[in-house]
């Protein structure tokens, strides 16, 4: 039973309650990394390390937190955490680094890593709030990877920076979408992509704001 | 007004009840019909092929989005598919055609519901597209003078028809002096009287489904599209003309639901305010 519980806490973030997909969370780095593979897997190896171990640290103090505080605890963690991964990245991964600029010290005002403090790490055990963290941060590496792995094969022909697909300049046939290496693609994709998994579950369909008559009705006067 | 009843009867002729809308898009293509003419005879032959293409893709997700929704169909996707043709170069890939134009239908227009749902021309986010994706389409055509002198007629027809609306061609053409005197420079010789301006101007920047639905949003919808004319044929010198009234078309565009707002919000103030 609680194994199954615990299970459903990794798995479910993966594609019933993706953070990006679902919970529209994270986007502004989703739009920024993820114009190649390499940049897109640090990023979501640096914010999967980051959400399951504050996931970790913060349900371990969850009963000492005076709850007027809890937010600045949280954050103090976190912001911990980020930076000690910044400079991991800055002392081994040097030129990876510099190509993820800002965006791996933002992971501390993402809000996916505040999003599952708040709303699981408090309320849950460590055991459960690092596996909830574990899922969370995979459900975002699967869309960042999908989305690097369009952009770069579609924007540049190669993949992980092998060339696959031979293109004009190189003198092959694949023409390059230019459009793939701006920000706006990403967007697309992520439309698409959500889409899709709200096409293979309607579940997760919004009740729509408005509704279209449907033909043959006449709009009330 | 005789043109007004001249043309409802042709297209009252044409439509089809209950399965195809075609009164509008048939009046649009009627005012087409001689830009298109002269088009091809300055381009030559390949521009059939690009048309062709065109509209067929068009046509291709525009039967499918109708017939998943059970919804008519409306015609108009004749006319972006030969919009975007004449406003690419002649010798364009007709697979970029296709690509972009398969995203200009989907994305500019049927996934927000279709003809009229939509803040976007497809015609606009299918050249957007194809101008992002594949820059070395900018090449710039000719003037094509002639072309754009031949639509003016088509043009009043549409006026008087209501399918352009006078406030957003008065509205640009404000727009569009004012930034050319402001700024003592303006377009490259020959863009001001292209082919590419007038078509954009009638068929993307006027497109009356996407458009501006308030009086005073439809000034500020041509104005702007006007001034950004201007503005973006200044700053890319020598540029196509088509990608300058494009990328005019859709930053316009993405602003008039504001324009559309302020104006709503205004006028219900107004109204509170008189009648307590």
């Amino acid at each position: 039973m609680t194994a199954q519980a615990n299970l459903r806490h990794l798995v479910a973030p993966i594609l019933d309650a993706n953070p990006i997909t679902l919970q529209i969370l994270g986007i502004c780095s989703a739009l920024a990394v993820t114009t190649s593979l390499a940049t897109s897997l640090t990023m979501s190896v640096a914010l999967t390390v980051v959400l399951a171990s504050s996931s970790t640290l913060i349900s371990l103090i969850r009963n000492h937190v005076a709850s007027s505080i809890r937010l600045i605890v949280q954050i103090t963690i976190i912001a911990s955490l980020v930076i000690v991964t910044d400079q991991i990245l800055k002392a081994y991964a040097y030129e990876m680094s510099q190509r993820l600029s800002i965006f791996v010290g933002l992971i501390i005002t993402n809000c996916v890593v505040l999003g599952r403090a708040e709303g699981f790490a408090m309320r849950n055990p460590p055991l459960p709030s690092f596996l909830d963290g574990l899922g969370n941060g995979l459900g975002y590496s699967l869309i960042l990877m999908i989305v690097g792995f369009i952009r770069e094969l579609f924007g540049t022909g190669a993949l992980f920076g092998w060339p696959l697909l031979a293109t004009v300049a190189q003198g092959g046939w694949f023409q390059p979408l230019g459009l793939m290496l701006l920000a706006p693609s990403a967007f697309f994709i992520i439309g698409f992509l959500i889409w899709t998994i709200r096409t293979l579950k309607p579940e997760q369909v919004e009740e729509p704001e408005f509704r279209v008559p449907s033909s043959g009705a006449r709009a009330a006067p | 007004m005789a043109t007004l009843t001249a043309s409802a009867a042709i297209s009252r002729a044409a439509s089809l009840p209950g399965l195809v809308q075609t009164r509008p898009a048939l009046l649009l293509l009627v005012a087409l019909a001689a830009p298109m003419v002269v088009l091809f005879f300055e381009r030559g032959g390949r521009l059939a092929l690009v048309l062709a293409v065109g509209i067929l893709v068009a046509a291709f997700w525009s039967v499918i989005f109708a017939f998943a929704r059970k919804r008519v169909l409306d015609a108009h996707f004749l006319v972006a598919g030969a919009v975007s043709a004449a406003l690419l170069p002649v010798d364009v890939p007709l697979w970029q055609l296709a690509m972009s134009l398969s995203f200009g239908m989907v994305v500019g227009e049927q996934i927000f519901g279709g003809r009229g749902f939509s803040f976007l021309s497809p015609a606009v986010a299918a050249l957007a597209f194809q101008f992002f994706s594949f820059p070395a389409t900018y090449a710039p055509a000719g003037p094509e003078t002639l072309a754009a002198l031949v639509l003016v007629p088509g043009m009043l027809l549409l006026v008087v028809a209501d399918l352009v609306s006078w406030r957003v061609l008065v509205g640009f053409a404000v727009g569009f002096g004012l930034w050319m005197l402001l700024h003592q420079s303006g377009l490259p010789d020959g863009s001001i009287f292209s082919a590419s301006l007038a078509l954009g101007l009638v068929f993307l920047v006027a497109d009356p489904a996407p458009g501006p639905a308030t009086n005073s949003g439809r000034y500020v919808h041509g104005f702007l599209a006007g001034m950004l004319v201007v503005v973006l044929g200044a700053a890319a010198d020598g540029a196509a003309a088509a990608r300058t009234v494009v990328f005019a078309a859709l930053l316009a565009s993405i602003f008039t639901p504001l324009a559309d707002r302020i104006a709503v919000l205004v006028n219900v103030n107004r109204r509170r305010r008189r009648h307590g």
